[in-house]
């Protein structure tokens, strides 16, 4: 049962203060002209105090609604569209009926108005629209609320309405085209090219025949020369392990301005498409976040499609990968000591965790010092780190663009020290290219 | 807090003068005293009907109010933290970038950041200067324009800051 509540607006009062006002100035200055006016206004103010609430919304299905999506799996960041239709199933009219439509906490709406005004026949019905960005999640619509008055606006009754609608934004399947790994590679075949000698595609040297070489490796042209028997080595292409971390802390909830997807959003798309491009490639892959308290976030590099949905669903729904901010930053309550003890025990968790020669791909917004010590940390471990940042700062203002440069400078002082650096605006997918393009000189 | 019921009780009160006052020369209940009655009454009646006719602009307004607008999850903007931050910090960081900018020893470059020798805006120049302070007529100046002489300093020393990165076009 929705709550009704019903007040009264006071629209009338004045009405009701002229007529006394008139009144009592009529028998003062004894004028019947204004004791006539007082009659008129106290017509008005005994119409106005009659009326009760007009009955709509709620159990007794005065009003009803329906909502319509252009989209209910949208990618995160789609704008989805939203036709609400408001009917009168009543049998009386509703002159004024406005509405409030339960737009979910975590969706921002990017085109229109959630808010809409008529006044409804019965049987009659309006509709207006507004768009919303989609965010990664489940989100259900909240009822919406109504409010409702008769012709003389002097009781309104507030209700809700519901009707059950639900969004689900999923990550996409598609990989990214191509993504840059280091040259460490595990026991398993597999596309980056080693210095070591073997099968594979790419020419490394020649060598004399043993008993045993594959007979496609003979290198006939050694043997029609000379005679003798030579066996052709090829750079042998093993497989990357790889673990994704992504910075979820609340410094990396940052967005460029208000209603943009922020850092860790961006990061968690694209280390789904670093996943779904690393498992294809052959690579194995885990994923490991850094962020609130509560659960663990950690998936074993692995392969496979089993390993993949498990993935998948792991940056979808794993709460320390929330789109929603931690209320505050993790140790803001302990001693600067203790604090630092604890930073560095929740990375050394995640070092003691890697398979021997895993590679480290981060995904940070590096907006604070503390992020940039996270991945000295873990190349000091001996683990290569590839930075992959969303840029999520803007030059509005002279205080945004000192923050940007002290990211910029952040991110040559890591790029300085060895360490990769993919710093992406809006296209990872170019910045990837460009990264490939530049390592692989 | 004056409400109907007050109301209605003074519309009453203005009905009994009403009649009395019609009824007047034809009943006998006091002479002068039912007079006085009747023009104190009136008077009370408009100063009620006045006060509760003006009354209903305070109102809260705030129960017409919609719920504020949906504008999803909230992030802040890196470098939103400067933007309440005292003038000391903003100076001390800005400072230390352009310690960084400057091509020098770090000791060198603080002491042309104090002489101003850093860059041809003397505003900037000043803003970040330990030793030197802005003028009253530059002040005034500002004021006058309704525009605070920090911030826009601060705007100054930042575009100057990024010439210096060779990155603007300042």
């Amino acid at each position: 049962m929705p709550d009704v509540t019903d007040h009264e607006t006071g629209h009338w009062r004045g009405v009701g203060g002229a007529a006394v006002l008139l009144g009592g100035a009529a028998v003062l200055f004894r004028v019947p002209g204004l004791a006539l006016a007082a009659v008129v206004a106290v017509a008005f103010a005994g119409y106005a105090s009659g009326v009760g609430p007009v009955e709509a919304g709620g159990d007794d299905a005065g009003l009803t609604i329906r909502r319509r999506l252009s989209d209910r799996t949208p990618a995160p960041g789609d704008e989805v569209r939203v036709t609400v239709e408001v009917r009168n199933e009543g049998d009386g009219a509703l002159p004024d009926v406005r509405v409030v439509d339960g737009v979910p906490a975590d969706l921002a709406v990017a085109d229109g108005s959630p808010r809409h005004a008529a006044s409804l026949r019965p049987g009659g019905a309006t509709t207006f629209t507004y768009a919303v960005r989609a965010v990664r999640g489940a989100h259900d619509w909240r009822p919406a609320a109504v409010t409702v008055a008769g012709p003389s606006g002097a009781v309104e009754r507030e209700t809700t309405v519901e009707t059950a609608t639900s969004l689900e934004c999923a990550l996409p399947a598609a990989g990214a085209p191509a993504v840059p790994v280091r040259a460490l590679t595990a026991r398993r075949p597999g596309r980056v090219a080693t210095d070591s000698a073997g099968a594979g595609v790419e020419f490394h040297s020649t060598r004399e025949y043993q008993p045993g070489d594959p007979i496609d490796r003979i290198d006939w042209r050694r043997r029609a020369k000379t005679g003798d028997l030579g066996t052709v080595d090829f750079r042998r292409e093993r497989a990357a392990t790889v673990v994704l971390v992504v910075d979820a802390r609340a410094a990396a909830y940052v967005a460029p301005e208000a209603g943009a997807a922020h850092a860790v959003e961006r990061s968690v798309a694209a280390a789904n498409r670093v996943f779904g491009a690393l498992l294809d490639a052959g690579d194995s892959v885990g994923i490991a976040a850094i962020g609130r308290a509560g659960e663990d976030c950690w998936l074993a590099p692995g392969v496979g499609e089993d390993h993949r949905a498990r993935g998948r669903a792991l940056l979808r729904t794993h709460p320390v990968l929330s789109p929603r901010p931690p209320e505050k930053a993790r140790y803001d309550s302990f001693k600067a000591d203790r604090a630092a003890e604890l930073r560095r025990r929740r990375i050394d968790r995640i070092r003691e965790r890697l398979p021997p020669n895993t590679q480290i791909m981060f995904f940070s917004p590096v907006c604070d010092d503390r992020a940039a010590a996270i991945v000295r940390r873990f190349d000091a471990a001996g683990a290569p780190v590839t930075v992959l940042s969303p840029d999520p700062t803007t030059d509005r203002e002279p205080h945004f663009e000192l923050a940007a440069m002290e990211r910029a400078d952040r991110l040559d002082a890591l790029r300085r020290e060895g360490i990769r650096v993919l710093d992406w605006d809006d296209s990872l997918t170019a910045a990837l290219a460009r990264a490939a393009a530049r390592w692989s000189a | 807090m004056i409400g109907g019921r007050t109301q209605w009780a003074a519309l009453a009160a203005v009905a009994a003068g009403l009649a009395l006052a019609a009824l007047g020369p034809r009943v006998s209940l006091g002479g002068e005293y039912l007079y006085v009655g009747v023009v104190l009454t009136a008077l009370a009646a408009m100063v009620v009907g006045g006060a509760s006719a003006i009354h209903r602009r305070s109102e809260d307004g705030s129960i017409w109010l919609p719920a504020e607008r949906e504008t999803g999850i909230q992030v802040p903007t890196p470098g939103a933290d400067l933007a309440t931050a005292p003038d000391h910090r903003i100076k001390r960081r800005i400072r230390r970038q352009v310690v960084a900018a400057l091509d020098c020893a770090p000791e060198e470059a603080e002491a042309r950041i104090d002489a101003g020798a850093w860059t041809d805006d003397p505003l900037a120049a000043t803003y970040l200067s330990s030793d030197r302070t802005v003028s009253r007529a530059r002040r005034l100046v500002a004021f006058l324009r309704g525009d605070r002489i920090e911030d826009r300093a601060r705007r100054r020393a930042v575009a100057a800051l990024r010439a210096l990165r060779g990155e603007g076009d300042a």
